[in-house]
């Protein structure tokens, strides 16, 4: 192994770890906010499931990203460095900005320019594409249908039995369980793109061959960095926990992170990498629509449309642009 | 008659699954008819709520006798339909 192939597995293991930090809220968010856990046992209880979920999931996902993105041929040590550059670049300036992107979506737009740039338009695998473009829509739809359909459940079978407040007790208990599927569902989608990563870098190199699965020491120190992420991250945004998080019911916590983590899962069973905080984002606004339309924070809902939009064309073009030098160089 | 706006919320989602299944892979296209079929559900269910919601609100009967200074209705009346309400 290079000194490349090390410098670019800490930059696919850092960007993994931003994952986790960017994301922990969503994990913790609503456990926190309805006083189920304190929020440093909530920090801790969504970064141990992050890592656990490699017991839970294989590593579909990160086949897909190696292999259904862009041809296997085309990658090398530059177009992974400038897929990665792009994607990370992508994520803080749409941070900086505010806008709710999808760093899955970024890596996969980063790759394919990073290797358009290098190879044109032959480098990338249509059949992959769509399919990863399709669900960037499709999923927060599920995830939002099954909020609903979770709420009117959860209403139409325990709310006619007990008054709400019993209710909501009960429940807090039920938001363990179901912040513990989310973050486990978020692991194993999340941590899986950087495995694939790392797995074409070493195909790439040489140093695995083509048909090979990805290594255990890989799934470990992938899990082992979104966990981390997580956990740090959660620490920052504990200080704004009283003003930013929704004003969800514990029984609303539980149908809209249940109904996210149901989706994620099940993406991550068929091998395709999905936006956790688009889907528990659709859950919400899914938990939401049962009271009525006018409850959901629409301007949220409609800056999910734009991320949706603009993230894959804004990752392509940054990673393009980060290709060029090394396009001048080797020409 | 009037269609409420989680109906067609409802039915917007089911139209945008199907308009999806040529582009999903078709090993994936029952996550779209279910998506659909849910939604469609939903829709359908929402419809016959608010229609029988309607049918319950007692009828306008008999015409009242006039009043000379009439109570100002209520502000919180049609607060669900007034965009300034929303979040």
């Amino acid at each position: 192994m290079t000194i490349w192939v090390v410098i670019i597995i800490a930059i696919a293991l850092a960007f993994d770890f931003f994952n986790g930090f960017h994301d922990a809220a969503n994990s913790i968010a609503t456990v926190v906010s309805t006083r189920v856990l304190s929020p440093q046992q909530a920090v801790v209880w969504a970064a141990f499931f992050n890592f656990a979920a490699f017991l839970v999931f294989g590593t579909e996902v990160a086949a897909t990203i190696a292999n259904d993105v862009v041809n296997p041929e085309v990658l090398n040590n530059a177009v992974i460095f400038a897929g990665l550059v792009g994607a990370v670049a992508w994520d803080i300036l749409t941070w900086w900005i505010g806008l709710p992107t999808s760093s899955s979506h970024a890596l996969v737009g980063a790759m394919a320019g990073a290797a358009v740039a290098q190879s044109g338009w032959g480098a990338l695998i249509a059949s992959g594409l769509q399919e990863i473009a399709v669900f960037i829509v499709l999923s927060p739809i599920v995830g939002l249908l099954l909020g609903f359909t979770f709420m009117v459940g959860i209403y139409w079978f325990f709310h006619r039995r007990q008054k709400l407040e019993k209710l909501n007790r009960g429940f807090r208990v039920g938001q363990l369980f179901s912040a513990a599927a989310f973050s486990l569902a978020h692991g194993a989608n999340d941590a899986q793109k950087t495995m694939g990563i790392i797995l074409a870098l070493l195909i790439a190199n040489g140093v695995l061959p083509t048909d090979a699965d990805v290594p255990l020491w890989v799934v470990l120190a992938a899990h082992t960095a979104i966990a981390l992420g997580t956990l740090f991250g959660g620490w920052r945004i504990v200080h704004t926990m009283g003003s930013k998080i929704t004003k969800l019911q514990p029984a609303q916590g539980m149908a809209a992170e249940s109904a996210a983590a149901v989706t994620i899962m099940g993406n991550t069973l068929a091998g395709i990498p999905v936006s956790t905080t688009q889907t528990i984002t659709g859950a919400i606004v899914g938990v939401g629509s049962t009271h009525r339309l006018s409850a959901v924070r629409w301007g949220v809902a409609g800056q999910v449309v734009w991320a949706w939009v603009l993230t894959i064309p804004g990752a392509f073009v940054i990673s393009y642009v980060a290709y060029l030098p090394f396009k001048a160089v080797t020409s | 008659m009037r269609i409420g706006r989680r109906p067609l919320f409802f039915t917007a989602l089911a139209l945008l699954s199907l308009l999806l299944l040529e582009p999903t892979p078709a090993h994936l296209r029952w996550v779209n008819l279910g998506s659909a079929a849910l939604a469609m559900f939903w829709a359908v269910a929402l419809f016959l709520e608010d229609r029988s919601m309607l049918r319950s609100r007692p009828g306008p009967g008999p015409e009242p006798e006039p009043v000379e200074h009439p109570e100002p209705p209520s502000p919180s009346a049609g607060a669900e339909d007034d965009p300034s309400t929303r979040a």
